[in-house]
This record gives structure tokens, C-alpha cells and sequence, in this order.
């Protein structure tokens, strides 16, 4: 489903050039649920990205549905994102103003899709994360798995393949990690959905089907 | 898109409140510039009715309390035979309300129960010939009137169909008067007479007779006009004036051309247009500043957001987009309560003089005009967010 190849990540100042990833050969199955350990600045956020097609390898090829896309245009990029990835963040990235359902709808504002569906679509991804009841209650009146939870449903609310989570319960404790951790491996389960996910945590990462071990760049495992 | 952003921009409604307040007020201001704009553009396309150029216009001061009617009658005819003997004056009237001049005279009459408002202007039968009045049916003032029993008026077309509708009113009572009172008589109708100048709005004009010879109404205009030859040049007011102090010393003139006075009324029009045209950029130079801020601090302070929009299938025209939206949003909600309080103005019509169709094209106008102010200044904001990187905005503080 996913294919790095000799994925290369370089950034260049004029004096200075750092290798945030080199050589990286990856494949992703469709249903996999995946984790990528490393210590803090080995490049495990920038391969994510690099997945989630948030950022440009230097090198290498990144194929989605055995499709290269590292050389795609913007929009086809953005449309990919849209449709095939969601993504889940420590910092959980919910918009302050906007209460949860319309915080949840967000990815579908990118589709052509009517006002109608939109809500009708972000209240069962409310439902799948046990939030219904707080559809209409704004970030700041929720607690921090709360708050996860309706990034999970903004996630997953557009239906996507993939979902990619960047340290997912980095922000929260060891009960509230559990819940989001289940409903990740619901999701993966149930609906044979693909997860990457990010952590630093050995006990998350050992609830997954896979480890990546990512060091200074390059792949270790 | 448009809802979600409406719903954002109105949750945030605390945080842009004083943009708000500054868009609603210099909405205002540009509101009333954008009116008497549109209202002296509106005057100013509708026919001024008389001709000032080569007219100059004599004030005569009898320097006296009191004059014997006759008395003022006979230094005049000496004054209108001195000014005709002069080869550079084609011809002399006389006018009680000089035009573009302070004074002015009017009367409300209710006439079949509606309260209609008439200047009035009593002028001599040479009126017409000095001031190039144009004619559209009837007759101006001739000699013979001297005989006639009730008062002849010449009125405009404003007044003629304020009255008279579609009727010809060429020999029809101008109003019903009172016992004793004198008829005054429709003799003619002229297309128009602006006589505050091409701004001022269209108003019911009508002119009485004024005769020369009337020593018991005494009516005899102490203002005299003189259309001059082409080519006159201004070094003939000193020879004017002295045949005039020549002829009746005692009193004194005061001599100015028509085209000097109709320039200073111009000022008097346009200075309080210029003023608040002023007061107007400064606002919105105010105003563009405080969006160009509050856009520029939203697109720093919302990173994240664009970030994550970015990560959920925003394209960077979507980004653009977005804050070039929210600003016309922002405008739109400052403007909000500022245009439902000018469309009372129009539907209560609490300026009469001004119509309903110069209040909407200023309405249009300025709103036009303050989403142009808030494309241009959301337009490098804009482009800045489609700068802002997801992947440094996701992982930002």
C-alpha cells in the first residue's frame, strides 16, 4: 500500500547541510498497524510526514496504491491527503472557535459535498469515538482524551485508507492512551484501516503489529 | 466553506471587535462622502436652466434709511440708462435674489393638502435675455403685464409638474388665494433656474414681475445683472463704476462677475465634501492598517490551523482563499449594523431633498468600496499563509 524507496531527506543552508533521513526502504501493507520508535530528532516525525505527503524527500520515491506520487502537484497531493490520509497530532491541532462537530468536518470542506452530509458524516465519526453527546461543546469545555477523541473522528471522518498518528498519546495519561489506543486498534481492526503511528512510548508501540526503528536517519529495524 | 468561515469568524467576533468597530464607523463616514457625492454628481447632470458667463452683477446700496419710492425709481432709470449707454453692455436687468448668492426666498404652501415648498424670485422682463433663460412653454414677462390685473409668474418645470401634473398650466392660478389677495397668473414656463449652481439640488421655482414703475409695491429690484459682450475684459468694472457714481453718486456699488461667484458657491458646496473626504481616508487608511494587522497576527497566530487544513486536503488556493474570505467576512459583519441604519434613511426619508436612488448607489458604492479596501489588504496576508509550511506550523509551540 505504502513503498519508500531510498527515501533521503537533506536540509541545505548555505553552510550547512543536516541529513534528517537517508536510505530509507519502507513498505506498508493494507490493515498493517505500525509504529516508528526512535530517540527525540532521529527523523521519526520526518518520515511520517514524508508519508503523509506534508513534506518532499530529497531523494528517493514514495508510492501510494502502487502509484509514485513524491512528484505530484500540490492539489493531486492535497486531494491524496484528503481522501486516502488522515492524521492524528500529540498537540491534537483542534481549532479553538469551532465546536467539535465543525471542528470534525474540516477534511470534507475540501470535498464537494453538501452541508447536509458533511454534518451527517461527522456525527457518525463522533459516534465511532463515544463523543456524540459532545458534538456541540468547543475544545476548551473537553478533557485532553476528549479532545484526542474528536481529533481521532476529524481523522477518520473522511473515510481514509491510512491514518497516520504523530505521538498520539504523548499528551495524555496512561488511561486516556489506553482508550485512544483501542479505539486505534478498533479502527484498524474492524475496518481494516492502515496505522502509522509515532511514539516514543515501548508499551503503545509494542501494542502494534510492527516496529520501525528509526536512528540518526536511517532504519535500524 | 462560506458557513464554516461565518461561524468562525462569528465565534471570534471578540477578538476582531475594534476592527469591527473601526469598519462600521468608517463605513459611516464614507457613507455620508459617498452620498453628497453621489448627490452633487446626481445635480450636477441635470440642466442649470440660465447662462452666467459674461454677467456680471451690480449691488446697489442707497447708503439711505429710507427712500422715496419715486425718489429710487428715477436715480434707477438714470442708473439702466447709463449702464445701456456703454458699447460693452448688451443688455440690463434687475433681480431681487442674485444667483449664487447667500440669500434666498422661500415659502411652504399646502396645496391640496400637501405641503409643497417654493423659492421665489421677483425679476425684471429683461431677466430672460441676460440670463439666457430657456422657454419651454408660454412667455416671459413683456411690457404690456404692466396693465394686468393680477400678478404674472413665470414658474419651472419642477414646480409645473409639482401642480399641475401633466396639465398645461399656461394661464391656470398658481394657488388659491385668499379674499383681497391678487391672483398670480401662469404666463410661461422655464426649463429650469438653479440659482445655487449645478450642486444644489432641483428646486419649485417661480418668478414674479417686477415693475419698474410700481410705487406702491414698490417691487423695483435693488440688484442689477448685465450680460456684457464677449471679450469684456475685468478692467471694465473701474470704468463702470464710476459712470455709476457719476450718474447717482450718493450711493454706492459693489460689482462682481457671475463666473467669480458661481466658483466661490462651488467651494461653498464642495469644502464639507472635502472635509469629510478627508476624515473618510484617514479612516480607512486606519481601517486597511488595522485589517492588514489583524490578518497579518491570524495568519502568524493560526499557523497551526493552517497547517492542519493543509494536512486535510486544503489546497494552497483553498488557504488563500480561506483568509481572503474571512476578511471580506470581517468587513461584512462591521458593515452590518452600519448599512441597516442607513437603509432607514431612504425608508424614512429623513433627508427629503435627497432621493432614494442616490442613497442606494452610495450604498452600494461605499460597501463596494470597502470590500475593495479589504481584498487589497488581504491579499499579501494571504499569500503569506500559503507560505506557511505544515509540516513546521504542525510541530510549532
Amino acid at each position: 500500500m505504502i513503498q519508500l524507496e531510498n527515501i533521503e531527506k537533506v536540509y541545505r543552508t548555505d553552510t550547512l547541510e543536516t541529513v534528517a533521513l537517508s536510505g530509507i526502504n519502507l513498505s506498508i501493507r493494507k490493515g498493517e498497524f505500525v509504529s516508528i520508535m526512535g530517540p527525540s530528532g532521529s527523523g521519526k516525525s520526518t518520515l511520517l510526514n514524508i508519508i503523509g505527503l506534508l513534506d518532499v524527500a530529497t531523494g528517493g520515491k514514495v508510492s501510494l496504491n502502487e502509484k509514485v506520487v513524491s512528484s505530484h502537484k500540490d492539489r493531486d497531493l492535497a486531494n491524496l491527503r484528503n481522501r486516502e490520509l488522515g492524521f492524528i497530532f500529540q498537540k491534537f491541532h483542534l481549532i479553538n472557535d469551532l465546536r467539535a462537530i465543525d471542528n470534525v468536518e474540516i477534511p470534507l470542506l475540501y470535498r464537494n459535498m453538501s452541508y447536509k452530509e458533511r454534518r451527517k458524516m461527522a456525527e457518525e465519526a463522533l459516534e465511532k469515538v463515544g463523543l456524540i453527546s459532545r458534538t456541540s461543546h468547543f475544545p476548551s469545555q473537553l478533557s485532553g482524551g476528549q479532545q484526542q477523541r474528536v481529533a481521532i473522528a476529524r481523522a477518520i471522518v473522511g473515510k481514509p485508507k491510512i491514518l497516520l498518528a504523530d505521538e498520539p498519546t504523548g499528551n495524555l495519561d496512561s488511561q486516556m492512551s489506553d482508550e485512544i489506543m483501542n479505539i486505534l486498534k478498533e479502527l484498524n481492526q474492524q475496518e481494516q484501516t492502515t496505522v502509522i503511528m509515532v511514539t516514543h512510548d515501548k508499551r503503545m508501540a509494542d501494542m502494534t503489529d510492527r516496529i520501525i526503528r528509526i536512528f540518526d536517519g536511517r532504519q535500524v529495524a | 466553506m462560506i458557513r464554516h468561515l461565518l461561524k468562525l469568524t462569528w465565534n471570534r467576533k471578540r477578538s476582531n471587535f475594534l476592527i469591527m468597530l473601526e469598519i462600521f464607523f468608517a463605513f459611516l463616514v464614507l457613507y455620508v462622502v459617498t452620498t453628497l457625492g453621489v448627490f452633487y454628481v446626481d445635480n450636477y447632470n441635470k440642466p442649470l436652466g440660465f447662462s452666467y458667463e459674461n454677467v456680471w452683477s451690480i449691488v446697489m446700496d442707497t447708503q439711505q434709511q429710507s427712500i422715496a419710492p419715486q425718489q429710487k425709481i428715477e436715480k434707477t432709470q438714470q442708473l439702466l440708462l447709463a449702464l445701456k449707454s456703454f458699447d460693452e453692455v448688451e443688455e440690463v436687468g434687475g433681480m431681487f435674489i442674485l444667483p449664487f448668492s447667500a440669500p434666498d426666498y422661500n415659502n411652504n404652501y399646502r396645496i391640496n393638502g400637501r405641503k409643497v415648498s417654493v423659492h421665489i424670485n421677483t425679476v425684471t422682463d429683461e431677466l430672460k435675455d441676460v440670463l439666457d433663460l430657456k422657454i419651454t412653454r408660454g412667455r416671459w414677462f413683456e411690457k404690456s403685464d404692466e396693465a394686468a390685473k393680477a400678478n404674472l409668474v413665470v414658474i419651472n418645470e419642477s414646480l409645473s409638474k409639482e401642480l399641475f401634473g401633466d396639465q398645461d398650466p399656461i394661464g391656470k392660478p398658481l394657488f388659491e388665494v385668499g379674499p383681497g389677495e391678487k391672483e398670480k397668473i401662469v404666463v410661461g414656463v422655464i426649463a429650469e433656474f438653479r440659482k445655487n449652481g449645478e450642486l444644489a439640488p432641483l428646486t419649485n421655482y417661480f418668478f414674479e414681475r417686477a415693475s419698474m414703475y410700481d410705487t406702491v409695491n414698490f417691487t423695483l429690484p435693488s440688484q442689477l445683472v448685465i450680460k456684457l459682450r464677449p471679450g469684456t475684459t475685468a478692467q471694465f468694472e473701474e470704468k463702470l463704476v464710476t459712470r455709476l457714481q457719476n450718474t447717482v453718486g450718493e450711493w454706492s456699488y459693489e460689482v462682481e462677475s457671475l463666473a467669480e461667484a458661481h466658483r466661490s458657491h462651488l467651494l461653498f458646496y464642495l469644502t464639507p465634501l472635502i472635509v469629510l473626504g478627508i476624515i473618510a481616508a484617514f479612516l480607512i487608511l486606519g481601517v486597511s492598517l488595522g485589517l492588514i494587522g489583524v490578518i497579518w497576527q491570524n495568519v502568524t497566530a493560526r499557523a497551526n490551523e493552517i497547517g492542519l487544513r493543509r494536512a486535510a486536503g486544503a489546497t494552497l488556493t483553498h488557504i488563500f482563499t480561506q483568509i481572503l474570505l474571512e476578511l471580506l467576512l470581517i468587513a461584512s459583519l462591521g458593515m452590518l449594523l452600519g448599512v441597516l441604519l442607513v437603509m432607514q434613511f431612504p425608508l424614512l426619508g429623513i433627508i427629503d431633498f435627497i432621493s432614494a436612488k442616490v442613497y442606494m448607489t452610495a450604498l452600494v458604492i461605499s460597501v463596494v468600496f470597502i470590500y475593495l479596501v479589504a481584498i487589497i489588504c488581504g491579499l499579501y496576508p494571504s499569500w503569506l499563509a500559503t507560505k506557511v509550511q505544515p509540516t513546521e506550523a504542525l510541530h510549532a509551540e
